[in-house]
């Protein structure tokens, strides 16, 4: 029996009695103790090997939780690349081409245009068939890209545009009115080719999100799980159909004029519209209107004043294209 | 009882050596006491069971009427830079009365006494080993506290002293001619072992593990403002020295094998393995301790006598036919008393004779009989007698009676128990013993006890004693010494000076008178000052009733 106690250079004898002295070979005299010293080995040893295999199985155990977590976050990171591949250059530059002009027409009014392309009878109609995005706030709230993007977030597919894209037959309050409870009744569903910027803004936002990183980051399963969640609720088509848009259709409250303010808040006050041609970077439309509530009876006011003026702003804006 | 073939046992006592002590179990009293630091009396122990050499001597019909306990416990002294050391009393008791029956035993010790007291050199070395014995023993039984809490660094300790001996044996007593030149024998046995060649290793290691080389800067303020480790060499010559990835997997081991995990647990199992191997060389300390006390007790006897203006001296050994001669023979228990021991002289002119002793009461008679008793006892050791020169002859047994104490269960009269005495003394006396008898046959009327004293006397006489008998019976041994009708009987008598007081001192003759008389009147047992008692007692006794 070796031990480490010994050296080359120890007399025999003397590693003999070491020997004896850790227990290696029993002395007679001894034979209690070493018995109780065994004991305490095989005890010390069962407990040795026992930890040896909780940490083994431990180990194991992580180890294939590991391998476990790498699957799945290369699973996630393919469906992350596969996602990502779905988004071309140009659709990832959209809000690049958008923001200018919304900060643009924010800043000062140019005065209105109409392009000679929308002249031609029913030339607006067509050019407003194109896929659009729309977003309509005020006019303090297109002042940066982060505003821009709070404000579309809250824009929705109103009457102005439902309006714009199916005119009402007159401005005459009560046919104003039917278009406006027709459009809010299952009209909102007319032209679906024009979709709220808010789609492409916030949709592109999370398409661009460096979820690679965020899945390099992840330890865990569950986070990992989490983060495949996060991008299956991405809406990709959505997104993309709208970052598909030719057209940018803006509406721009300028403050409320000062007088009593309608039950839904509406006041009268100018609104800047503007149809934008993306593709070839111009301003197909501008005009500016005031609409004032006042000329609603009491009973119409009090429920659609907002809605029924949109709409007779958006009879207004087509009938300057008309003019 | 002798050792095992090859072993050297550094027996003082005996030519051959002899191993007294049970080896094996006080082996394993050591270990229990070198590992624990708790022994409950290792040495005690051990010595209490140890035998002696061969003796003749019986010591229960002596012992005790020669106070012997008491004279060893008294007059045996050592002295360790100014200490009194506490000796193995009851052991060296046991040797004392059991003196060997082998004159070369003797013979053996006296040459010891001898050289030691010619040459303070070997006194002194053999005192230095004494010490080092001591704190051997106080180490290994745990009567040091201190460093109790670090079972190695007392182990170490242990190591220390016992290779202190060892070096000591080895290297001093290069003077002796006597048994002491055994010790260095033993010395040098043990070095030249592996064991020790072990034991030098372990505590070079200990002591010294690894050089390390240091350089310091200091700066003007004479502070060390740096320093930096030049080099560290270690010790690699020694063969405990390992290399500290060895160390750290010896301390895996050693946890495996169910012992801490420290790097205190290996030192201990290299302590363990060391001592092992030397433990047959140490067990011998337990009887080299109380030979060494027995020598140096007798040196020390022998200082306390000259300290009171006596002498003591190794006697002339002669056969029992030579004459004997005591000069300034004292009972060395007067000293211990601190009475005033008169010495006296006393010669007979051959060993194998009966010596009657009278004089008066008080006259020392008993003293004599005590001093020649305790002087013969000494001589059978080998040891100073105490008298200033002494021709003695050894003698096959010894038998002393000289108190006469009643005891409760005691279901005979005085005569009865003295008679029974006699009876034993013959049971056991052999030829040419040494007898003692204090006042024979004083227990019952003078006719009557005369007769069975001169029946004693003469059967005594067939066996050839060498017997000192005192008498009262003044008349009886008078017509004794007239009358001369035995053989080898001698007569000494309580030498008296001129205002009829004891001197002492032993003359031959009978003597005329006990002086009961002188006796009573110091005592107050006089005619008159009885008389005057008893008139005091009747006048108290009429005025308490008046």
């Amino acid at each position: 029996m070796g031990t480490f106690l010994a050296t080359r250079k120890m007399d025999p004898a003397l590693i003999l009695r070491i020997e004896r002295a850790i227990g290696g070979t029993a002395r007679p005299a001894r034979a209690k103790l070493v018995t109780a010293r065994l004991r305490t080995s095989l005890l010390r040893l069962v407990i040795a090997v026992g930890a040896t295999a909780l940490v083994s199985t431990a180990v194991m155990a992580r180890r294939r939780y590991q391998e476990e977590v790498s699957r799945a976050r290369a699973a996630v990171l393919d469906t992350v690349h596969a996602q990502s591949a779905l988004v071309t250059a140009d659709e990832r530059g959209f809000m690049g081409r958008v923001e200018p002009w919304l900060l643009g027409l924010a800043a000062g009014y140019e005065g209105d245009v109409v392009t000679d392309e929308l002249r031609p009878p029913r030339a607006l109609d067509a050019v407003l068939g194109r896929p659009s995005v729309y977003v309509r706030g005020p006019v303090a709230a297109f002042s940066s890209s982060a505003a821009i993007a709070e404000t579309a977030s809250t824009s929705t597919r109103d009457a102005l545009l439902l309006c714009l894209l199916d005119p009402p037959a007159s401005r005459a309050e009560k046919v104003v009115l039917a278009k406006v409870r027709a459009a809010y009744s299952g009209g909102a569903n007319t032209g679906e080719h024009a979709r709220r910027l808010h789609d492409a803004e916030a949709g592109l936002k999370q398409l661009l999100f460096p979820w690679e990183e965020r899945v390099h980051q992840a330890r865990e399963l569950r986070d990992l799980e989490r983060i495949k969640a996060d991008v299956g609720r991405v809406p990709v088509e959505q997104t993309k159909c709208a970052a598909q848009a030719s057209l940018l259709i803006a509406a721009m409250d300028e403050p409320d004029e000062a007088g009593p303010a309608d039950l839904d808040g509406e006041r009268a006050h100018q609104v800047r519209v503007a149809v934008i041609d993306l593709r070839a970077d111009k301003v197909l439309l501008r005009a500016r209107k005031r609409v004032d509530p006042n000329w609603l009876a009491a009973t119409t006011r009090s429920n659609f004043a907002s809605a029924v003026d949109g709409c007779a702003l958006a009879f207004d804006v087509r009938a300057v294209v008309g003019r | 009882m002798h050792g095992s073939p090859g072993a050297l046992i550094p027996d003082l006592l005996h030519p051959t050596p002899i191993q007294r002590i049970d080896v094996e179990v006080t082996k394993i009293a050591m270990t229990f006491a070198f590992a624990s630091g708790v022994s409950g009396g290792l040495f005690a122990d051990a010595l209490q069971k140890a035998s002696v050499a061969p003796s003749t001597w019986e010591p229960s019909v002596y012992a005790g009427d020669l106070f012997l306990h008491e004279f060893v416990a008294r007059c045996f002294s050592v002295r360790l830079r100014g200490k009194e050391a506490s000796l193995s009393i009851g052991h060296l008791v046991k040797v004392l009365e059991r003196p060997p029956a082998d004159p070369a035993v003797v013979e053996h010790r006296r040459a010891i006494v001898a050289e030691l007291a010619a040459s303070p050199e070997l006194r002194g070395e053999l005192e230095a080993l004494y010490g080092e014995l001591c704190k051997f023993r106080a180490l290994l039984e745990g009567a040091t506290a201190g460093r109790k809490w670090d079972s190695n660094r007392r182990q170490l300790d242990i190591l220390v002293v016992a290779k202190e001996i060892i070096d000591g044996m080895a290297q001093g007593f290069g003077a002796a001619r006597s048994g002491l030149s055994i010790l260095r024998a033993f010395g040098q046995r043990v070095r030249q072992g592996e064991p020790y060649r072990s034991l030098s290793d372990l505590l070079r290691y200990e002591e010294h593990l690894a050089t390390v080389s240091l350089k310091v800067r200091v700066g003007a303020d004479g502070r060390i403002q740096a320093f930096e480790i030049q080099a560290v060499q270690e010790n690699q010559a020694n063969p405990f020295v390992t290399s500290p990835l060895r160390r750290w997997l010896a301390r895996i081991e050693l946890f495996l094998r169910g012992y801490k995990f420290g790097e205190g647990e290996i030192m201990a199992r290299l302590i363990d393995a060391v001592f092992e191997g030397l433990q047959d060389d140490l067990v011998q300390f337990v009887q080299l301790l109380v030979e060494i006390e027995f020598y140096l007790g007798a040196l020390g006897f022998r200082e306390m006598a000259q300290g009171a203006g006596l002498s003591v001296c190794l006697p002339e050994l002669v056969g029992a036919g030579e004459a004997r001669a005591l000069t300034a023979l004292f009972n060395p228990l007067l000293l211990v008393h601190g009475g005033k021991a008169v010495p006296c002289n006393l010669a007979t002119d051959r060993h194998a004779t009966t010596v009657l002793v009278t004089g008066p009461n008080s006259g020392g008679k008993t003293r004599l009989l005590q001093a020649i008793g305790i002087a013969q006892i000494l001589a059978q050791s080998g040891l100073f007698v105490p008298a200033r020169t002494a021709r003695l002859a050894l003698s096959p047994g010894l038998v002393v009676s000289l108190t006469q104490e009643t005891k409760a269960d005691q279901t005979e009269g005085r005569l009865g128990v003295e008679l029974i005495r006699i009876r034993a003394l013959f049971e056991r006396l052999p030829p040419g013993a040494m007898v003692i008898l204090d006042e024979l046959c004083s227990g019952t009327n003078p006719s009557e006890g005369e007769e069975i004293f001169e029946l004693v006397v003469k059967m005594l006489t067939r066996l050839k004693p060498q017997a000192f008998i005192t008498t009262h019976f003044l008349a009886f041994a008078a017509r004794l010494e007239r009358e001369r009708t035995i053989a080898d009987l001698r007569f000494i008598q309580v030498e008296l000076g001129p205002d009829e007081r004891p001197t002492y001192q032993f003359a031959p003759g009978v003597a005329r008178t006990s002086l009961a008389g002188q006796a009573a009147a110091r005592l107050g047992v006089t005619g008159d000052q009885l008389l005057s008692l008893v008139e005091r007692n009747i006048a108290q006794m009429q005025n308490g009733r008046g």
